[in-house]
């Protein structure tokens, strides 16, 4: 049996990774308070055993609304990372399997895409289709497109020529079955990867836009959004700044480890 | 000229024609009357008709578009409707702080990262090599907002010894600087490890040291003059990114520079800045693009002559 320590950095990612999604389940049963019930008698609290992280200027529990945040966080990640392989897998796949014209076309279009800013480009699309939580990871998704798209083209391009692939097309499978069925199984490896490692990146965007009131709006439990409200009292309750931004790194530092581990442990060939 | 640089030359203006369709169209394909949207939605009847007839909205599209670019090449994007200034004037009064902003923070970024990297992979497997990478991991994952955040509480709320806000001294660039320099400081000293660790175990390298050349002439002279290619492609690739993180930064430290100014134009929904600076931030990266692969280029003459 491989022991854990051989690969730590994949079980250090994988234990942060698999306490942040525990907390995420059970947040009801481990938050001591409602993360959103108001109590004007007990604000800015500083953290004492009856309010462990303390509580915010509305007297809310900082504690309770950061364990609440831990689902916001992954939902984030679900929707910001899942919906830029919706759009990135398939352009890739396309674009590096039939070459030619599509191929130039889906490339320029990545070109054109990697010369914004990820976070400007998000700025445009947040101001065109108004600040929220929802709207921002779209266009999250939409900066991270050209990422997974590119990967994946390169993976097809290198994978098509492959023998397998030739003899599925010599049994008469079409275009269709041999992307899905042998094409795609087999450039999955390198994408999980590449997906690990950009939720760090996804939680840290997301949570940065809210943090500037264009993400998540108050009185969302969100981690970047209650940063954003601490921030105007810092010095006086630097808590409320402290501990989101605190489970923040945490959380990327948990998928970057794990992204680095699963690296190492699937693909040597690309470790860094 | 090679001819791969040949392509790149003719692929700048066409990928910002690309960009500055989009951008132009973004604010079209919004719901509602673009001349309303770029005037504001406070403006009179008689305001929002001029900009209409100013930025040619009454006529077709493609036509809109050609006068759009028209004035963009002159670098007239119309009036801000925050500060009823020009967006020109917005950007040239801004544009020197995130200038000086970015080149601090990647002087820092780039001598902090290469110094760590260097270390690093001239004591591989060491305490110290793992003190770098572990180090360049956890900075690679802290938000510098928030270390913005931190660093401001202790060194300028608790101790008072830097401004807490704005761009009026050097002590000013301190803070900023350092905070927004760290991420791509982490991702140049991975990069960097991993490229010099690569060409340490070459066959050139072991005959450099079997002529009995010292560690540090085999180190800078043979080996980082060949692994600078990656490095110098990922320092040009994280500029984008530095800019990016330039746009909170600004904000946290109340930064007079093109960061903050795109920030407030979002939330005023200032349409007219909005499209100004992203198109500025695109030709930037795109031209800094273009700089790296001039610069690999002449460090690399191989290439030079595989592309031809």
């Amino acid at each position: 049996m491989t022991s854990p320590w051989k690969h730590k950095n994949l079980t250090a990612g994988t234990v942060i990774i698999a306490a942040i999604v525990l907390v995420a389940a059970s947040a009801p049963l481990l938050a001591p308070y409602d993360p959103y019930f108001q109590n004007l008698s007990i604000t800015f609290q500083a953290p004492s055993s009856l309010h462990l992280l303390g509580t915010d200027q509305y007297g809310r529990d900082v504690l309770s609304r950061i364990l609440y945040g831990t689902r916001l966080s992954l939902l984030e990640i679900l929707v910001g990372v899942g919906l830029a392989l919706l759009l990135g897998l398939p352009c890739g796949l396309v674009s590096g399997y039939f070459g030619g014209t599509v191929d130039r076309a889906v490339s320029w279009t990545l070109d054109v895409l990697y010369a914004f800013p990820g976070i400007v480009l998000t700025l445009l699309i947040v101001a065109i289709l108004g600040p929220s939580l929802i709207n921002t990871l779209v266009a999250i998704a939409i900066f991270s497109v050209p990422v997974y798209a590119r990967l994946t083209r390169n993976l097809t391009l290198s994978l098509k020529q492959m023998d397998f692939i030739e003899a599925a097309r010599a049994l008469g499978a079409g275009n269709a079955r041999i992307l899905l069925r042998h094409v795609l199984p087999n450039a999955l490896v390198p994408i999980l990867i590449q997906a690990t490692l950009s939720a760090g990146e996804v939680v840290l965007t997301a949570s940065g836009l809210s943090f500037l009131g264009l993400g998540a709006q108050p009185p969302l439990a969100e981690w970047g959004a209650m940063m954003g409200e601490g921030r105007n009292f810092l010095g006086v309750a630097t808590y409320l700044s402290l501990f989101p931004g605190a489970i923040i790194t945490v959380t990327a530092l948990g998928f970057n480890v794990l992204g680095d581990g699963l690296r190492d442990r699937l693909d040597p060939k690309l470790r860094g | 000229m090679n001819q791969y640089l040949k392509r790149r030359l003719v692929t700048l203006p066409v990928v910002l024609l690309i960009a500055s369709f989009l951008i132009f169209s973004a604010v079209r394909f919004l719901p509602g009357d673009p001349a309303r949207i770029m005037a504001g939605m406070q403006a009179d009847q008689s305001t929002v008709e001029a900009v209409r007839v100013r930025l040619g909205l009454d006529r077709p599209f493609v036509e809109q578009y050609a006068l759009f670019l028209k004035n963009a090449v002159r670098g007239n994007f119309g009036i801000s409707i925050r500060s009823g200034k020009p967006v020109r004037e917005e950007i040239a009064d801004r544009f020197p702080y995130t200038l000086a902003l970015a080149s601090t923070s990647y002087c820092f970024a780039i001598l902090l990262g290469l110094t760590a990297g260097l270390i690093a992979a001239g004591s591989q497997g060491s305490y110290v090599d793992h003190f770098v990478i572990s180090s360049a991991v956890a900075a690679g994952s802290i938000p510098n907002y928030w270390l913005a955040l931190m660093a401001m509480t202790f060194f300028c709320v608790h101790l008072g010894w830097l401004p807490l806000i704005g761009a009026e001294s050097w002590r000013s660039y301190l803070l900023p600087s350092l905070t927004l320099g760290l991420m791509p400081a982490a991702v140049i000293a991975r990069m960097t490890r991993a490229s010099m660790l690569e060409v340490l175990h070459q066959d050139y390298i072991r005959t450099a040291r079997a002529k009995g050349l010292s560690n540090t002439k085999v180190y800078l002279k043979h080996a980082l003059k060949n692994a600078l290619v990656p490095i110098v492609t990922i320092i040009g690739m994280n500029f984008a990114g530095l800019l990016g993180g330039a746009v909170i930064t600004e904000a946290v430290f109340s930064w007079p520079g093109i960061g903050r100014l795109i920030v407030d134009a979002v939330r005023f929904r200032d349409y007219a800045t909005i499209q100004g600076v992203t198109l500025l931030t695109v030709f930037i990266v795109i031209s800094m693009n273009l700089l790296v692969d001039v610069l690999i280029t002449i460090i690399n003459p191989r290439i030079r002559i595989d592309w031809a």
